[in-house]
């Protein structure tokens, strides 16, 4: 260990043996006197805090199924805990699950990314040790290959020992934003805008027609304003917005902005707008608003999808 | 006759057909600034255009009342800042009064809460 970032994968089988890890890694860092976020789906929070007992006071837990939702709302919570925690040049650890058997395609790849990105956004963070458990027996090959692809070091909760991760390679950003999106449906809404009004017109009358309630859909026809927004000042000035229900259910609505404009900065919309500059905050105001956020930069032109799911739609889409 | 903050029906009708209107007025040394109906990108501009004039006619302060406003985005929120500085910058109290909804929302999504104390 050089004390710099480390970023590690965790393969666990059962629920016991993933129980029996983290508790071991936790136990470690509060005998050394380090601050722990343990960041992992809802109902692991409950049985850890069952199996550390009184040691889980001096821990901090956060749903991950809430903060994860949207992959990448995660660096920005691990940036304010490391901020808080790590004054000094005092360590800190993570445990970190952002993949569960039940994520849509769309949201492990971004998940994918999201692991990647770490290893860029806290290159720099000295003393930060994040432990990301996969489940072995419930995620599939592709997605415990990927997670090899993203943690340089694997961690081996049976003897606490951290290897190399034999498949690791260093994150290109460039083909990050580059990676293709599966393609539109045919039959999907379309509307070329050089305007913002327009775009929330066309936005709150597709909402209307699939009976979203009015408070949800503002958050919406807010979002899609945002990204739309970017094609007008980043973008060339207008941009073509597609709009369509994923597999004919109401509940799941994916709004894509493309325009002429050239994403650059793979982290764009991952940190906290305080004291960031006006144009960061577009996208984090994005990110906080839709499930899944995919922003692609091709050579034709920039393209942002995003999804929206569990919206209470009342009645058939137009 | 100083004009009314109340929105006529002209200006609200006006509102309703270009989607935004602001109006402003002097009261007692201080400037009265109306926001109506959907501020975005394209009309942020106008808005700190606004205050800075305003600012220029040496008021003791800048009340923004957005009660009226239905829509705001980030480009909007960013010209509210815009605003409080510029009034900062010119020993200008700086109010904001009657947050909407949507005004609430995305202070409270950018994490800007102190912006409507």
């Amino acid at each position: 260990m050089d004390g710099g970032f480390s970023h590690e994968a965790f393969f666990y089988g059962t629920f016991d043996e993933f129980v029996e890890g983290v508790v071991a890694f936790v136990r470690e860092a509060a005998a050394a006197g380090e601050a722990t976020l343990v960041a992992v789906p809802g109902e692991k929070v409950v049985a850890l805090r069952a199996a550390l007992g009184e040691a889980a006071d001096e821990v901090h837990f956060a749903d991950m199924r809430a903060v994860g939702r949207n992959p990448a709302r995660i660096i920005p919570a691990w940036r304010r805990f490391v901020d808080e925690q790590g004054i000094g040049d005092r360590p800190v650890r993570g445990i970190g699950e952002p993949v569960w058997p039940g994520r849509s395609s769309a949201e492990l790849v971004e998940c994918r990314h999201h692991e990647a990105l770490l290893n860029l956004a806290f290159a720099d963070a000295a003393g930060f040790r994040l432990l990301c458990p996969y489940d072995r027996s419930g995620l599939g090959q592709r997605v415990l290959a990927h997670a090899l692809g993203t943690h340089p070091l694997v961690w081996d909760g049976d003897d606490n020992k951290i290897e190399p991760s034999p498949c690791y390679r260093p994150v290109d950003p460039a083909a990050l934003l580059r990676e293709p999106l599966p393609e539109a449906p045919e039959a999907c809404h379309r509307l070329a805008f050089g305007s913002l009004r327009p775009v929330r017109s066309f936005v709150s009358a597709h909402l209307r027609a699939a009976g979203v309630a009015e408070t949800r859909a503002a958050d919406v026809v807010l979002a899609v304003n945002e990204i739309a927004a970017n094609s007008l000042v980043h973008g060339g000035g207008e941009g073509v917005l597609n709009l369509w229900f994923e597999g004919g259910s109401c509940d799941h609505l994916v709004c894509q902005v493309a325009d002429k404009g050239q994403m650059t900065d793979p982290l764009v919309g991952r940190q906290d707008p305080t004291g960031i500059q006006r144009h960061g905050r577009g996208l984090w105001l994005v990110n906080q608003l839709c499930d899944v956020a995919q922003v692609r930069s091709f050579a034709e032109g920039a393209v942002t999808r995003l999804h929206f799911r569990d919206l209470g739609a009342g009645s058939a889409a137009a | 006759m100083e004009p009314s903050v109340s929105p006529t029906d002209d200006e609200r009708a006006a509102a309703q057909k270009t989607g935004f209107e602001v109006s402003s007025r002097q009261a007692g040394g201080s400037a009265e600034i109306m926001l109506r109906g959907e501020l975005d990108l394209g009309d942020a501009g106008n808005v700190t255009q606004t205050v800075r004039e305003a600012l220029r006619g040496r008021v003791s302060g800048v009340e923004l009342d957005v009660r009226e406003l239905t829509f705001v985005d980030s480009a909007g929120l960013q010209a509210l800042l815009d605003c409080r500085e510029a009034a900062r910058d010119a020993g200008a109290k700086f109010r904001i009064v009657g947050a909407s909804d949507p005004v609430r929302r995305m202070v409270s999504l950018a994490g800007l809460d102190d912006l409507l104390h």
